[in-house]
């Protein structure tokens, strides 16, 4: 009845359908399942860890020895930003100590600052429609699931993966990540998504918020992930269009993702698994 | 020993395109896994090339942060295309095997794509995929062949090692 050419190509439909169910099964989720993402951290990582290290000493090498044909200007320029800088510090710590004063006269709880663990990035994800890092520090260390990275520029992301002594990092820039926050200046609020290529889009912010291009996002706390007032990016393209109630913006986050090595991925309060003295 | 060989061929590929710290993405401007399916469909029986196979698939999946099971996808379909094109192409000569490896770099890269647009749990906005898709494409079609050539010469290079030890036991 049926001819084999017609069973074989039946077959093969089949199967390709069976593995797009299967693909968006596992889409849907963030973890590779039955442990597999760990089991292939825990084998590959020490590896990367270490050529990493070698290439990052040759590297440094080729940058410390050779490669000085701009540190005479780079440190003129670097003398006068410090100058500048000293000037904002002491207004900074002007502010900083009318800011505590108000803070006691109003009654409001002391800001708890959280622990922090400093990491270092020994992998990269090997394709390039997903953004994740591997940093050197997993679930022996106290890092779980959902912890926040940042450094001290900003916000890296957060942790999707840990196994002992590894963890994989979802980049604020990937798809994937999402977080609550709001305009510095004005308090607009919105979600600020990865757009992919290296930059952020940020959602559901009303039209009728005034938010310039250069402004400052950090985040809102809210998201019960990253603490408050951690710094996402600047606004860097609004588009207001004629209909709709948000408007269209475009974040580029402060964090240089081309040059991330080393992270510090933040402790839940109420996590059990604190690192001990070593 | 032809296991041990692919074994350490997965493991490199996959630090090559982890560890190197430039840029923002991966290492590689494009899977170096298509080129050594293509070798493997093209040079090697189905019984040493399922293990490396899924070994690569899984090992890729697991590191990178997609949709878990798109480059195990990727790899068995290209590989089922590549035994079926052998039965009727002479793939191995001078002009098929740099068009094979081009299809192939470009079917992964088209697999991952789709992924991560249409079935990833947030998506990609699309117009951010076309210049990566074209670009992986090309550095696919200029480099992909040297790498399954740098493949087979490692591979008559085992063999090679592997008789002259099985020469020296022998009484």
């Amino acid at each position: 009845m049926f001819s084999k050419r017609m069973i074989l190509v039946a077959v093969v439909i089949g199967l390709v359908a069976l593995n797009i169910i299967l693909l968006t099964i596992t889409g849907k989720q963030t973890q590779a399942p039955a442990g597999l993402g760990r089991a292939v951290l825990i084998l590959v990582s020490p590896f990367q860890g270490h050529l990493t290290a070698f290439v990052q000493s040759v590297k440094d090498v080729w940058n410390q020895y050779f490669f000085l044909v701009s540190t005479a200007q780079e440190n003129q320029r670097l003398k006068r930003e410090l100058g500048q800088h000293l000037q904002q510090l002491n207004h900074c710590t002007e502010t900083q100590l009318a800011n505590e004063r108000l803070r006691h006269l109003l009654g409001f709880q002391e800001e708890v600052s959280r622990p922090m663990i400093p990491a270092q990035v020994v992998g990269r994800d090997p394709s390039p429609w997903s953004k994740t890092v591997i940093v050197d520090k997993g679930s022996q260390d106290g890092v779980r699931q959902g912890a926040p990275v940042v450094i001290p520029e900003g916000i890296v992301g957060l942790v999707v993966e840990a196994s002992g002594r590894y963890a994989k990092v979802l980049l604020l820039i990937d798809p994937n990540s999402a977080i609550d926050a709001l305009v510095q200046r004005t308090r607009a609020r919105g979600i600020v998504k990865g757009g992919g290529a290296g930059y952020c889009v940020f959602d559901y912010v009303l039209r009728k918020h005034e938010i310039n291009v250069g402004d400052t996002v950090v985040s809102s706390g809210l998201d019960g992930v990253f603490p408050k007032g951690l710094r996402v990016g600047r606004v860097s393209e609004i588009v207001r269009l004629n209909a709709g109630i948000f408007q269209k913006v475009s974040v580029t986050p402060y964090v240089n993702f081309e040059v991330l090595e080393e992270v510090f991925i933040i402790f839940d309060l109420d996590s059990e698994a604190l690192p001990g003295p070593s | 020993m032809i296991y041990g060989y692919h074994l350490t061929i997965c493991l490199g590929l996959v630090l090559i395109q982890t560890i190197l710290p430039v840029g923002d993405g991966p290492a590689a401007p494009y899977d170096l896994f298509a080129p050594f399916v293509i070798y493997l469909g093209v040079y090697r029986p189905w019984r040493e090339a399922i293990p490396a196979l899924v070994l690569a698939g899984l090992a890729m999946d697991s590191i990178s942060g997609g949709v878990f099971g798109v480059h195990l996808t990727a790899y068995w379909w290209m590989y089922a295309g590549v035994r079926w094109a052998v039965q009727f192409l002479h793939v191995g000569n001078v002009i098929l095997l740099p068009l094979l490896v081009t299809i192939g770099v470009a079917f992964e890269s088209l697999v991952a794509a789709f992924s991560a647009v249409i079935l990833a749990s947030a998506a990609w906005p699309a117009e951010a995929i076309l210049p990566g898709f074209f670009l992986q494409v090309l550095w696919g079609a200029v480099t992909g062949p040297f790498l399954v050539l740098i493949f087979i010469r490692g591979h008559k290079w085992v063999d090679r090692f592997r008789k002259s030890l099985l020469t020296q036991s022998a009484p």
